[in-house]
């Protein structure tokens, strides 16, 4: 244990996370915040690989993945929680056992499950931030919309080849998923993917997380950023919201 | 001529207008985009370069609802006066 019986850092605690605890903003009250959240990462893929271990990293007290899925060797090019003894075991056992060993302070609530309309509403329950890792668009549009009915922030990532988009979406306060997608689906299967591109996506959607448990900085609420690594170049578009949206012109 | 603009977001460089006023009589889809790219602080790539398509990871681009590979002649239709070019960002799927 790294708090002390009124859920304070103890000395332990100080000595873990002091390099991010220095950062203006951050503080030891800051790191309690952290401590104190309940983060749900919906696959355990490409980004959710990466989101949960800085999330663990980093503090977060309680972590929840949810993947229905097996290791398979063509994960391995980017899904470093995994090893190559790991093949054909469920996701979410494996990451819980790697995310155990780098901070055993934080509690992890492992769920092979696929996600769904009947499920979402209970699998979100008591959560206070969603970040998407999923890779189908019929995935993220159940738990945008559950995330806007329940009031919950959700943190969109996406990548294709060497692209990826990011964005944070605040019920009630800015567009939601619905408002901007295009398609529902991508056409190719698999899916071309590369490790640097997943981590940097995955990176920024963390850093998403931490920013609205702190209110430090600017966050991504409302703008879609853009990384092209072919261009090597970042960009933020303002994302409109959609008056005829079915999700969230109500809310 | 005018041009009207839909879109999935807030086009840099028009701000929240919803059309755009065009000096030539005469202009393609290619030379339309250059034109919305150029007002734009830092100028976007709708069009790779040296291609004669849209870069189809970041945009979805269509006149009066018709996706533009099938205006006949892509990124050289020629605008009309009135017509609307609806310009959507991609959110990518993958993860």
């Amino acid at each position: 244990m790294l708090n002390d019986d009124k859920g304070h850092l103890d000395a332990g605690g100080l000595a873990r996370y002091v390099r991010q605890i220095i950062i203006p903003g951050i503080g030891r009250e800051g790191q309690e915040k952290l401590r104190a959240s309940h983060v749900l990462v919906a696959g355990i893929g490409g980004l959710g690989s990466l989101s949960s271990l800085y999330l663990c990293a980093a503090g977060i007290g309680h972590l929840t993945i949810i993947d229905s899925g097996c290791v398979q060797m063509s994960d391995l090019n980017r899904q470093i929680i995994y090893c190559e003894k790991d093949i054909g075991e469920r996701k979410v056992f494996v990451a819980q056992r790697r995310l155990s060993e780098l901070n055993s302070d934080v509690e992890i609530n492992p769920i092979a499950l696929e996600i769904g309309e009947q499920n979402v509403s209970e699998l979100i329950k008591d959560v206070d931030i969603v970040v998407d890792g999923t890779d189908r668009f019929r995935t993220r549009v159940v738990l945008n919309a559950a995330c806007v009915r329940e009031k919950i922030p959700y943190v969109y990532g996406g990548i294709y080849g060497l692209k990826g988009t990011v964005t944070a979406i605040l019920p009630g306060q800015t567009p939601c998923l619905e408002c901007f997608l295009t398609h529902k689906e991508a056409t190719d299967s698999p899916i071309p993917v590369i490790g640097p591109i997943a981590g940097s996506i995955a990176a920024i959607q963390v850093m998403e997380v931490f920013k609205l448990i702190l209110h430090l900085g600017d966050s991504l609420a409302g703008q879609l950023l853009v990384f092209d690594a072919r261009k090597m170049t970042l960009r933020k578009f303002e994302i409109k919201r959609k008056k005829t949206c079915g999700v969230c012109s109500g809310a | 001529m005018k041009i009207f603009i839909k879109s999935n977001f807030f086009v840099p460089g028009l701000e929240h207008a919803d059309s755009v006023d065009i000096d030539h009589p005469r202009m393609t889809l290619r030379e339309f985009l250059e034109e919305l790219s150029m007002r734009a602080v830092t100028p976007i790539e709708y069009v790779r370069q040296g291609s004669e398509t849209l870069d189809p990871d970041d945009w979805e681009v269509a006149i009066n609802d018709i996706p533009y590979q099938q205006c006949g002649d892509g990124l050289r239709t020629v605008l009309k006066d009135g017509d609307t070019v609806r310009i959507s960002i991609m959110a990518l799927g993958g993860g």
